[in-house]
């Protein structure tokens, strides 16, 4: 095999579960890359050789006394660095945590144990998920593979990188206002926001209980799948988890690559709010993918939405209250230990009223309730932007805490963070490129725990536009 | 800046709000903290202005819940 990083996930759990591949050599060949490019991305923070190659070595006894079973046995990965693993260094970003070492281990990463999954170590991001560009006062910015002049994404910055780079098959981050979507995106990747409780968060770094889920980044859909299928379902560790059953993610998969395979889905595109401030060239890209859905069988169909610049606002007051509110004690004992933005960030819901707060969850059922029986009767899914704009440079958006910083952040944000409020599951999948060589995605956003759906039009677009997204020379 | 460019709140009483939670701020983040202020309780302006009694926080989960019983569609 020449090199095995080019594989796809599951190709690489196949390959090694029925002895094709040996998970050492898989390990091995993602070290190397690793050593090679993280000088110029820095997209880990720590790299666990020594416990990945132990691993690895005991994947492949496993193959040899006939007891692979796992969906990712041998699968390289890596995970933002807020998943808490009993006697592991976990940061959260930050400095804060920098030596913070949690006597219990995350739910999630017991399921991608269970599965199979080689951990290679922990991801950047931003300090404490507070951060849609990848810039880190503490470990350094995280570099966007396809130009490192450009930002990554964020806030599961080194999520993005590494797995678009090739430096792992897949990797978990978390998506509070679109930190999974926005990496996703401006790296070339895919990403899904499940619907809010589909994934436990036991044992991951909280910023915000209403708005925060735990997300995968993959090379293309069906990765992001199997994932998600592994991590999914109900924990009696995390009391606001969902007992919806997970389906089989991946079934049907395969079939959407058949002409027709979208025949009577509905794609609906809204009348209003996300087309507000769109770049031609990100509108000439979204366009061409409707047209590529189309071509597979699917409908689209203009929709009614109402103002989502509400939902967006709103989410920001949750997330102030509720990120404030974890963090007090460190904003009075260690005020200097946080970098200027996420310390003004902070700061801002330290003033919030009580009752403001109250009323903005109160809202959420009904806004809820109105997308589901005005829009989501009309259409199966929405197909809407996550960026409005090419990607920007870093130097674009190094606004620190500085009075720019609100209008910076928000035009990043605009598009991700309502479906947040409005606790909805969401896809990122590119769609090409722009003039300036960075990749663009597209977001469906379905009813609650519909993600089968989300991916399986993933799966047909993939295969409508010719593959998965090219990975970029490095 | 107006009382009403902080979001209604005086600056004085901005600025007892925020000592009384213990973190020591400046001036100019009273100010950014008014503005943000400012910003939300706009956003709250789009709030339905009477929600129902019974209109709880839990009905948002409950209702991610029901809608994904009852739509085991495609």
């Amino acid at each position: 095999m020449n090199d095995p990083t080019t594989l796809t996930l599951r190709e690489a759990a196949a390959a090694i579960s029925e002895g094709r591949l040996r998970a050492e050599a898989l390990v091995e060949a993602c070290l190397d890359r690793i050593e090679r490019l993280q000088p110029k991305l820095n997209c880990f923070i720590r790299v666990t050789a020594a416990a990945a190659r132990e691993k690895a070595r005991a994947a492949d006894l496993a193959v040899k006394a006939g007891h692979a079973h796992g969906l990712l046995h041998g699968a390289p990965l890596a995970h933002k660095d807020m998943f808490y693993r009993a006697g592991e260094v976990c940061s959260c970003g930050s400095k804060i945590r920098a030596d913070f070492v949690p006597d219990y281990t995350a739910t999630v990463l017991k399921r991608l144990d269970a599965a199979g999954g080689i951990e290679l170590g922990r991801l950047n991001m931003a300090e404490f998920a507070l951060g849609p560009t990848g810039h880190n006062d503490h470990f350094g910015r995280c570099r966007n593979p396809w130009n490192p002049e450009y930002i990554s994404g964020g806030s599961s910055s080194g999520a993005g990188a590494a797995v678009a780079a090739g430096l792992v098959f897949g990797a978990l981050g978390s998506d509070t206002g679109g930190s999974v979507r926005l990496p996703a995106a401006a790296c070339g990747i895919v990403g899904i926001k499940p619907t809010l409780g589909r994934v436990s968060r036991y044992g991951t770094m909280p910023l915000s209980h209403s708005l925060d889920c735990i997300g995968v980044l993959a090379r293309n859909v069906g990765d992001c799948a199997r994932v998600l299928s592994v991590i999914g379902g109900a924990d009696d560790d995390d009391g606001m988890s969902s007992r919806h059953p997970v389906p089989d993610y991946e079934r049907g998969l395969d079939d959407a690559a058949n002409p027709g395979s979208l025949a009577g889905v509905r794609v609906g595109v809204p009348d209003r709010y996300y087309d507000e401030g769109l770049d031609q060239e990100v509108a000439e890209l979204l366009a061409a993918s409707r047209a590529v859905l189309e071509a597979q069988g699917a409908k689209i169909v203009d929709v009614p939405i109402g103002d989502h610049s509400a939902p967006n606002d709103l989410a920001s007051v949750i997330l102030a209250a509720e990120a404030a509110t974890l963090h007090l004690p460190w904003l009075r004992d260690r005020p200097k230990d946080y970098s200027d933005q996420t310390r003004a960030r902070l700061l801002a819901g330290l003033g919030m009223p009580a009752t403001l707060y109250a009323q903005v969850l109160q809202a959420r059922a009904r806004l809820l309730e109105q997308l589901l029986r005005e829009t989501f009767v009309r259409c199966d899914l929405l197909h809407i932007p996550v960026l409005s704009r090419p990607v920007p440079t870093a130097a674009e958006t190094d606004v620190g805490g500085s009075a720019a910083m609100p209008e910076v952040l928000g035009r990043i944000v605009a598009n991700t963070r309502p479906i947040n409020y409005l606790g909805l599951p969401s896809l990122a999948v590119p769609i090409g490129f722009t003039r300036n060589g960075l990749p663009q995605a597209m977001q469906l956003v379905g009813r609650p725990f519909r993600e089968h759906l989300l991916f399986r039009i993933g799966a047909a677009y993939e295969a409508g536009s010719g593959g998965p997204a090219k990975r970029p020379q490095l | 800046m107006s009382a009403e460019s902080r979001g209604g709140l005086d600056k004085s009483a901005l600025e007892e709000i925020l000592a009384s939670s213990g973190v020591k701020v400046t001036s100019d983040e009273v100010d950014a903290v008014a503005r943000s202020l400012a910003r939300m309780r706009l956003a709250a302006g789009t709030l339905p202005r009477s929600p129902s009694f019974d209109e709880t926080v839990e009905r948002f989960y409950r209702l991610l819940e029901i809608d994904a019983a009852g739509g085991a569609g495609r």
